[in-house]
């Protein structure tokens, strides 16, 4: 407490210094006084008694000084000396300052955007406590090359029973309702789930509880917890929501708790329903039954890999005992976990991590650019600092000035960059397409922070005191007289700023080509026919509400046929047809092994498999797939006549191949019934143009199947956009209890499969910008302070007779070896992350020749640019003047 | 005069609260008189050395300076112990006695038994 205290009161003595000088300076003139007296009194000259008075003090400047020492902090005032004259440094070399602040800040700047991003959507996924504990289950069947983040009843409640690994485990099968407000029918994505799903996510709520095991029975009372939004919209956040009933399809819901705002797992759901499994589905017949989602949480210290390897062991013990390894393993079957992390950044991971790399680089650019300039200034300086350590400066206190000069343009750019990066990082967000940003929020966390902050002032101290170090180690001789007359720039320092340029150049061309390859592959991909035509074509998903609904067959198909036909007679309408699952619809998809009657699989072989589609008649008309052979469903094709099948190109090529397989019997969808096989149309891409993941197509009637949702697609004619209130008015109409709960057009769905590609040639064509810019900004500072140091030399060059046609050739030659030596080395990296990142990206590689070419072009003309208008400055200097210039 | 004892480290701030002590609010020169006579002259105190030394007691709060008026009509600083310098007097002679009492058991010579 009292060292405190006196440091408090010395930090005062800092400010009010000059009124403590005058106080002390009295005492010690009365102290010199009464001593001078007392010397008097026993006999002694004044003047004799004074000096003796002096000589006991000790001698009164020494004293104040000590005084002066003790009353304030000294390092602290040499501290502050220092900043001053750092301050006055920068201030007079503005542009040195700002360029050397702006060029770091931007890095830093998009260094914390892509560090936030990344940080929320791989590291941390918001409202998930210890998300690096949390994993979620995959099927894997290698024969079918099927891999898919569901799992079914069985392995699920084994995994779950793994006390030793698991804390808690939870299933989830996705939900809708629909609920009627202000006399709107509104629909929500649900999500059933067991009764340790909130537990497994650490998710507390803010009101009320969440299930019990016991709630989660069959048969028990219907409950429901709600999201923080729902419980705004839906109660306007009123707290005696708790034990309050909702309609939910018609069906009345208690509410027993309330969401904290950041937990919404699966995104964007809105409420969660016990699902109240019963026992049937945990029967070993539904081993291979994979419809649903399952995390664990895993017990501190439980790795993943231990996990995986417990589970494997367990899942293959029980299936021998149940008899199902035979299919197991003829289809190369497997369960295994990924961690939350993982899965949740989906389709943003990829992007995500090129990114990462491109600010990596982006930071080595501006650090290189720095350190330039932090040398050719080091340089400038070199006189000033021989004459400050003639005078007596120890280099460690000229080392701790320029230390101090660093740290000041470091805080001031780190504190730009965080600043901005939070902001950049939202921005990036919104390029993000929605579907896939969407539940993701960039906030400023103490790690974003630590982690940028840091870097920020880990390169600027590498990039700034590394040359000046290195020219004060080497400046150990006192050397007044260079770049005094005559002197030529050191070999030694234009190498090293030489090696700064050549890797900016490299790194630049590295961006530059890399940008021209995701831009050609996007364009490639953009060209991928998806075998029908998206264009034009309005898709309305409407999910069957409630559980009679979705298991009344009859009713579903007069609704479905009802809808349709109000639609096809909406003005603007060519077609209208209904479909499940859409095609490009990221939620949606289907797929299962199946049967051709006459043709038992062999032991080892786990018989064919394929996705399926139901569809209505006029499903060919409005996506325009060609029917290459036999008939298409037909109006005719209802409940109560034989099943029929279509398939694609694909699957006849393969099961039936130099053969027609209209006449043949297969698996009517999923089940044992057979349907035959009435046509054979064209294959279409699934879910995206960057790769074709079919493995061939079965189409049923939608009025012989029973479905859980039905997408509604309409061709029109003229703008999309004019049929989105018609096509609501006609699924309303045709059945009150139903509604759209979203609409879009075709060609977005395709398109957005292309989002991460896209997303990535967008912020590489940014990145590659800045990355030209600050390139352009080294050499340019390079040239001209070269020209500058060899101004004499031009000098003499002209006076001796040179044109300035050969002093510009001789500054520009110079300058350009280094940007030729730069392209090669950018020409190598170049190639070195083609090949890697073939792997990454499909489609990716096409173009190498014209993006490198015009990679090249490019920098090596603003290279040119950047150069020549220093190189035509100098050489256009009088010649007289050149010689008396030091 | 040549042997004299330098002032030890630390010690001269308990000199200074002592000499206080006894003689109640007095100014720097006073003090650097009493503290040499008090010594038997023993001690070569720089009187300059005083200063940062008062000035530090000050700071720590362990005593108050007030400019006033000495024996003599002249204007000087007078210094004063606070309470709390009254305490750290206490345990600073304290500790300073339990020091000096273990080292004269190892300076004194041991009686053999």
């Amino acid at each position: 407490m009292r060292k405190l205290r006196a440091f408090a009161l010395r930090l005062r003595g800092l400010l009010s210094s000059r009124r403590l000088d005058a106080d002390f300076a009295a005492e010690l003139e009365s102290h010199v006084a009464l001593d001078t007296e007392s010397g008097v009194r026993s006999g002694l000259s004044p003047a004799e008694a004074r000096r003796q008075a002096l000589i006991r003090l000790g001698g009164v400047e020494q004293t104040r000084q000590a005084h002066r020492e003790r009353r304030s902090l000294p390092w602290f005032e040499t501290l502050m000396q220092d900043l001053r004259y750092a301050l006055r440094q920068l201030i007079l070399s503005p542009g040195f300052a700002l360029s050397a602040i702006l060029t770091l800040s931007l890095a830093i700047g998009a260094n914390t955007a892509i560090f936030s991003v990344v940080n929320s959507i791989l590291r941390h996924p918001a409202g998930v406590d210890h998300p690096e504990r949390v994993a979620v289950l995959s099927t894997r069947y290698s024969q079918f090359t099927l891999d898919f983040p569901n799992v079914s009843v069985p392995v699920y409640a084994l995994a779950g029973g793994m006390k030793n690994q698991v804390e808690a485990a939870a299933i989830e099968a996705g939900a809708s309702f629909n609920i009627q407000r202000d006399g709107r029918t509104e629909h929500l994505d649900a999500a059933r789930v067991s009764s340790q799903w909130f537990q497994v996510y650490g998710a507390r709520p803010i009101l009320g509880r969440v299930f019990t095991a016991e709630e989660d029975q069959p048969n028990s009372a219907p409950i429901a917890v709600l999201s923080y939004g729902l419980w705004q919209r839906a109660f306007a956040g009123r707290s005696d929501a708790i034990g309050q009933t909702m309609m939910l399809d018609q069906k009345p819901y208690r509410v027993i708790g309330v969401m904290r705002s950041d937990f919404a797992w699966p995104r964007h759901y809105e409420l969660w329903t016990p699902i109240a499994l019963p026992p049937s589905a945990f029967s070993p017949d539904e081993a291979f039954n994979e419809n649903y989602q399952a995390t664990v949480r895993l017990l501190p210290g439980v790795s993943i890999a231990q996990f995986n390897a417990a589970l494997s062991t367990r899942l293959w013990e029980e299936l021998r005992r149940g008899g199902g390894s035979l299919y197991a393993t003829s289809s190369g079957w497997s369960v295994y976990s990924s961690p939350l992390t993982e899965f949740a950044a989906g389709p943003l991971r990829k992007p995500l991590y090129v990114l990462f790399g491109v600010v990596a680089l982006i930071l080595l650019i501006a650090s290189g650019n720095v350190a330039g300039l932090f040398l050719a200034r080091a340089s400038a300086r070199s006189k000033e600092f021989a004459i400050r350590m003639a005078l007596g400066a120890s280099a460690l206190r000229i080392t701790q000035q320029l230390f101090i000069e660093t740290m000041l343009l470091a805080l001031a750019a780190a504190g730009l960059g965080v600043a901005a990066g939070p902001l950049f990082g939202r921005l990036l967000l919104l390029l993000v397409p929605n579907h896939l940003a969407q539940g993701y929020d960039v906030r400023l966390e103490p790690a974003v922070l630590a982690f940028t902050a840091g870097i920020a002032l880990l390169t600027t101290v590498i990039s700034g005191l590394g040359p000046a170090l290195k020219l004060l180690i080497e400046r150990k001789r006192i050397r007044l007289h260079e770049s005094s007359r005559g002197a030529t720039a050191s070999l030694d320092k234009q190498r090293l700023r030489s090696a700064f340029v050549i890797g900016q150049v490299a790194l630049s061309f590295l961006l530059l080509s890399g940008t021209g390859l995701f831009l050609a592959s996007l364009q490639k991909l953009q060209h991928v026919d998806p075998g029908f035509n998206p264009s034009g074509v309005v898709a309305a998903k409407v999910n069957f509400s409630g559980d009679d609904f979705k298991k009344d067959q009859p009713r579903q198909s007069a609704f479905v046929s009802g809808a349709v036909e109000q639609l096809a007679a909406q003005p603007g309408v060519l077609a209208a047809a209904a479909v499940s699952p859409l095609v490009f619809d990221p939620d949606e998809g289907a797929s299962c092994s199946f049967a051709i009657v006459g043709r038992p699989p062999g032991p080892d072989d786990p018989g064919p498999h394929s996705q399926l589609t139901f569809a209505t008649p006029n499903y060919l008309k409005v996506m325009q797939i060609p029917l290459l052979s036999g008939r298409w469903i037909a109006a005719a094709d209802t409940a109560a006549t034989e099943p029929v099948a279509i398939v694609d190109q694909r699957l006849a090529r393969k099961y039936w191949p130099n053969q027609s397989p209209i006449g043949q019997h297969i698996s009517f969808g999923c089940s044992n019934k057979p349907a035959l096989v009435v046509g054979v149309v064209a294959t279409v891409r699934l879910s995206s143009l960057e790769e074709d993941t079919s493995d061939g197509m079965r189409y049923y009637s939608f009025a012989q199947g029973q479905n859980v949702l039905a997408d509604f697609i309409v061709r029109v004619q003229g703008d999309p956009n004019r049929v989105v209130s018609a096509l609501r008015i006609a699924i309303v109409a045709a059945d009150p209890s139903q509604a759209a709960s979203s609409i879009t057009s075709l060609e977005t769905l395709v398109s957005d499969s292309l989002a991460g590609r896209r997303l990535i040639v967008l912020m590489l064509a940014a990145f590659a910008g800045l990355a030209l810019v600050l390139a352009m900004i080294g050499l340019y500072a390079l040239i001209s302070y070269l020209t500058v140091n060899r101004t004499n030399e031009i000098g003499i060059r002209m006076a001796l007779g040179a044109q300035r046609f050969h002093v510009v050739r001789m500054l520009l030659g110079n300058a350009m070896s280094w940007v030729a030596i730069g392209l090669s080395a950018g020409l190598v990296l170049s190639i070195v992350s083609t090949v890697l990142l073939r792997h990454l990206f499909a489609v990716f590689g096409t173009g190498v020749a014209a993006s490198l070419g015009v990679a090249g072009v490019t920098l090596f003309a603003a290279a040119a640019v950047a150069c020549l208008i220093p190189a035509r400055r100098a050489a256009s200097i009088d010649p007289m003047k050149a010689l008396r210039t030091e | 005069m040549g042997d004299k004892t330098d002032v030890w480290q630390g010690t001269l701030a308990l000199m200074v609260l002592r000499t206080l002590e006894s003689m109640g609010p007095q100014h720097g020169f006073g003090l650097a008189r009493r503290i040499e006579q008090t010594s038997g002259d023993l001690l070569q105190l720089n009187y300059g050395t005083l200063y940062p030394a008062l000035l530090k007691l000050e700071q720590e709060g362990f005593i108050r300076s007030s400019w006033g008026v000495s024996e003599n009509n002249r204007r000087a600083k007078f210094y004063e112990l606070t309470k709390a310098g009254n305490r750290q007097l206490k345990r600073a002679a304290a500790e300073w006695e339990q020091t000096t009492a273990i080292l004269a058991r190892f300076l004194t010579p041991a009686e053999e038994s």
